[in-house]
C-alpha cells in the first residue's frame, strides 16, 4: 500500500519539523520560563482548533553558509483555529529556531496569515519572540518587516489586531506590535526596545538592563506602548481571551450580544461619589454599578491612570467605557490620558462599540512640562476623536465637569447623543474658587476681611452655578438623573441609537493631530 | 468611600490645585518625579551628549566670538564640533582634553 508509506513519511517529517529547533533549544526555551510557540498557539485557541500552514517552508538565503542550513518552519509557526467556535488567525513566532530570527520567508508565512485574516474577517493574533531581523539575510529580512507593517496599517480598523509579546522584540521588530490596537506584556518575559542596552551603552555610555529598559513593567506603567500586564504567560492568554470575548470579529458586525446580567448587588451607586468636588473615589466603583454582572475588563490599567477606559456590558451588548478618574490627579487630562482616551475612542468607533463617557474633572493639568510636552495637539485627540466617532456616544456627568475638560470629554457640542447629569453635577467654566477669584477680584482685594469676603463670594457663585440646572436650561444637558437611573437611562439610549446615521461628509480621510 | 488596597491601606491622598480649588487625589510616578522648570542660564554651557574632549580650542580669560569653535569632542562614534552661541569672556572650563562627560555636565562659564 504505497499510500500507506507516504502517510507514514509525512508523519516523519511533521514530527520533526513541529519539534521546531529541537530538544536541546526547546529545555533551553522552558528554562527561560517561557512556553514554546506551539504550546502557546494551543493554549489559547480551542482545544484541538488549531490548523497550521506553510510547515514545511524553507528560507532560500545563500549567503554565509546559510545555504546548508535547515530551519524547521523557518522560525514561525502560523495557522487558523477558534476561540468561542470563531475563526481566528495566528501566528507564533517560535525562539528555537536561529532565535525566531526574521527572514524572508520566515516574514512570508505571517504575511500569508494576515492577508487571510483581513480577507476571512476574522481577528488576528501575533505572539512575537524574536531575536530581531536575520542579519544573514540581509535587506530581504527588511522588506519582510515593511511588508507585516503595511499589512497591519491596512487591517487597522477593519480586523481587531492582537500583539502578545513573549520575548524579544528589539529594533523595527516593534513597529508592528504597535501599528496593532492591542499589545499584552508578561513580567520577565516581554522586552520591547528600538536600540538594546549594548547599543545604548556604547554610543551613549549609559548602563540599563533589558528588564529596566524595556521590561513589561516599563511598557505598561511608563511608555503606555502595552494595554495588558500579565504576571504569567497562562495569566496573559486569560486576558486575550477575556478581551476578545467583547470584540467583534470585524467592522463588519456588532460585538456579540451575551444574556443580560444586572450589576452586582454589592455595588451601591448612591454611596460612591462624595459630595464634596474637592474628595476623591474610585470611578470604577460607577462603571461596576452599571455593567451587566459588574464584569468591567479596564485596558491600560497602569499607565495615565487619571483615566478610564475599558469594556463593559449593558444589556448583553459590549460598550466602551471613558472615564476621569478622580482618585489620580483629581482625573484632569493631560498628554498621557488624551492619547490614552482617544486611541480608545477611535478603536470603538472603528468596531461598531458605542461609548459611555462618565464625566468627572477639574480641567487640564497645568505645569511647564505638560505645556511642552505639547498637551495642545495631545489634548486635541480628544476632540478629535469624539467628535469624527459616530457610533452611540452617551455621557454622564457624574460631578463637575469645568472649562475645556467639560468640552472634551464628549460634550453636546462634539455631539453626544444623549447628555445626562447627576443632581450633584457642576457644569461651568471653572470650579467656585477660581471663578470667584476671577469674578469679584475687585470686591475681595478691597473688602475689609479680604478671606471672609472671598468665602462669600465662593459661596455665593456655587450657589447659582454649581449645578446641572444652568446647563440644562440651555439644552446642553438632555435629563438630570438620579444615579440610580443611570443604567436604565444609558441602556435606553443605546436602544434607541440602534439605528444612528450620523451622516458624515464625504472625504478621503481627515488630518488628526497625531 | 475609598477602599484599601491589597496591603490592607488606604491610599495616601494629597493635594492637587487647579484653578485655586485645592482637590484630594494620588499622584502618578510621572507627575511626582517631574523635572521642575528652571530658566536656562546662558552663561553655563552644558554638554547636550554624553562623550569625550578630544581638543579645547579656548582657555580661561579668552574673549571668543559668537560662532567661533570652542571644543571638539566624540560623542554617537562622531566628532562634534561645539561653537560659542554668544560672544563673550570665557570664565570658567571645568573639563580637560581627555577627560568623558555625561549629559548634561557644565563644561564651561561665560563671564
Amino acid at each position: 500500500m504505497p499510500i500507506k508509506n507516504k502517510i507514514l513519511e509525512l508523519q516523519k517529517r511533521r514530527e520533526l519539523v513541529q519539534l521546531g529547533g529541537g530538544e536541546k533549544a526547546i529545555e533551553k526555551q522552558i528554562a527561560m520560563g517561557k512556553l514554546t510557540a506551539r504550546d502557546r498557539i494551543t493554549s489559547i485557541l480551542d482545544t484541538e482548533s488549531f490548523h497550521e500552514y506553510d510547515l514545511f517552508v524553507q528560507h532560500d538565503a545563500r549567503d554565509f553558509g546559510m545555504d546548508k542550513k535547515e530551519l524547521h518552519g523557518d522560525g514561525v509557526i502560523t495557522g487558523t483555529g477558534t476561540m468561542f467556535g470563531k475563526p481566528i488567525s495566528i501566528f507564533a513566532q517560535d525562539f528555537t529556531v536561529v532565535g525566531g530570527s526574521l527572514g524572508r520567508m520566515h516574514a512570508g508565512k505571517i504575511t500569508k496569515i494576515m492577508d487571510h485574516a483581513l480577507k476571512m474577517k476574522m481577528p488576528l493574533i501575533g505572539i512575537n519572540d524574536s531575536g530581531g531581523a536575520r542579519i544573514q539575510e540581509g535587506v530581504n529580512s527588511l522588506a519582510g518587516y515593511g511588508e507585516i507593517f503595511f499589512r497591519n496599517t491596512i487591517a487597522s480598523g477593519v480586523i481587531p489586531q492582537i500583539s502578545v509579546i513573549l520575548g524579544p522584540c528589539a529594533g523595527g521588530a516593534v513597529y508592528s506590535p504597535a501599528l496593532t490596537d492591542f499589545v499584552f506584556v508578561v513580567d520577565k518575559i516581554s522586552k520591547m526596545f528600538i536600540t538594546g542596552p549594548e547599543v545604548i551603552k556604547s554610543v551613549l555610555g549609559e548602563e540599563i538592563s533589558q528588564e529596566d529598559l524595556g521590561g513589561a513593567k516599563v511598557h505598561s506603567h511608563i511608555t503606555g506602548n502595552a494595554h495588558f500586564y500579565a504576571e504569567s504567560e497562562v495569566e496573559c492568554f486569560e486576558q486575550i481571551k477575556k478581551l476578545l470575548s467583547f470584540l467583534p470579529w470585524s467592522n463588519l458586525h456588532k460585538a456579540e450580544k451575551i444574556e443580560a446580567k444586572p450589576p452586582k448587588a454589592k455595588y451601591k451607586i448612591n454611596s460612591i461619589v462624595p459630595e464634596d468636588a474637592k474628595q476623591p473615589y474610585d470611578v470604577r466603583d460607577v462603571v461596576r454599578c452599571l455593567v451587566d454582572d459588574s464584569d468591567f475588563l479596564e485596558v491600560m490599567e497602569h499607565w495615565a491612570a487619571n483615566a478610564v477606559i475599558g469594556f463593559g456590558r449593558m444589556n448583553g451588548e459590549t460598550v466602551g467605557f471613558v472615564c476621569n478618574q478622580p482618585l489620580v490627579l483629581a482625573g484632569v487630562l493631560d498628554v498621557d490620558s488624551s492619547d490614552k482616551i482617544a486611541r480608545f475612542i477611535r478603536f470603538c468607533d472603528a468596531f461598531n462599540i458605542p461609548l459611555v463617557t462618565l464625566v468627572d474633572l477639574p480641567g487640564y493639568l497645568p505645569g511647564v512640562d505638560q505645556e511642552h510636552a505639547g498637551v495642545i495637539r495631545h489634548g486635541a485627540k480628544i476632540l478629535y476623536a469624539y467628535s469624527e466617532a459616530t457610533v452611540p456616544k452617551i455621557s454622564v456627568v457624574l460631578r463637575k465637569a469645568y472649562g475645556g475638560g467639560y468640552i472634551a470629554m464628549n460634550s453636546r457640542h462634539l455631539r453626544a447623543d444623549f447628555y445626562f447629569a447627576w443632581p450633584g453635577a457642576e457644569i461651568a467654566v471653572m470650579g467656585p474658587e477660581g471663578a470667584a477669584n476671577i469674578i469679584f477680584r475687585k470686591e475681595i482685594t478691597e473688602a475689609a476681611d479680604p478671606d471672609a469676603m472671598r468665602k462669600e463670594k465662593v459661596k455665593e457663585y456655587a450657589d447659582k452655578f454649581a449645578n446641572p440646572f444652568v446647563a440644562a436650561s440651555k439644552g446642553y444637558i438632555d435629563s438630570v438623573i438620579e444615579p440610580a437611573e443611570t443604567r436604565k437611562y444609558i441602556i435606553h439610549a443605546l436602544e434607541v441609537s440602534i439605528s444612528k446615521d450620523a451622516g458624515m461628509p464625504r472625504k478621503k480621510h481627515g488630518i488628526p493631530p497625531f | 468611600m475609598l477602599k484599601k488596597d491589597a496591603n490592607g491601606e488606604k491610599p495616601k491622598l494629597k493635594t492637587l490645585t487647579i484653578e485655586d480649588s485645592a482637590y484630594k487625589t494620588t499622584y502618578t510616578d510621572k507627575f511626582e518625579n517631574r523635572v521642575k522648570w528652571e530658566k536656562p542660564d546662558e552663561r553655563k554651557i552644558y554638554s547636550i551628549l554624553p562623550g569625550t574632549l578630544i581638543k579645547l580650542n579656548i582657555a580661561k580669560g579668552d574673549k571668543v566670538k559668537a560662532g567661533q569653535q570652542l571644543l571638539i569632542f566624540e560623542s554617537m562614534k562622531m566628532m562634534n564640533i561645539m561653537k560659542a552661541a554668544q560672544s563673550g569672556v570665557i570664565k570658567e572650563i571645568l573639563i580637560k582634553p581627555g577627560e568623558t562627560f555625561p549629559k548634561n555636565q557644565l563644561l564651561l562659564e561665560f563671564e
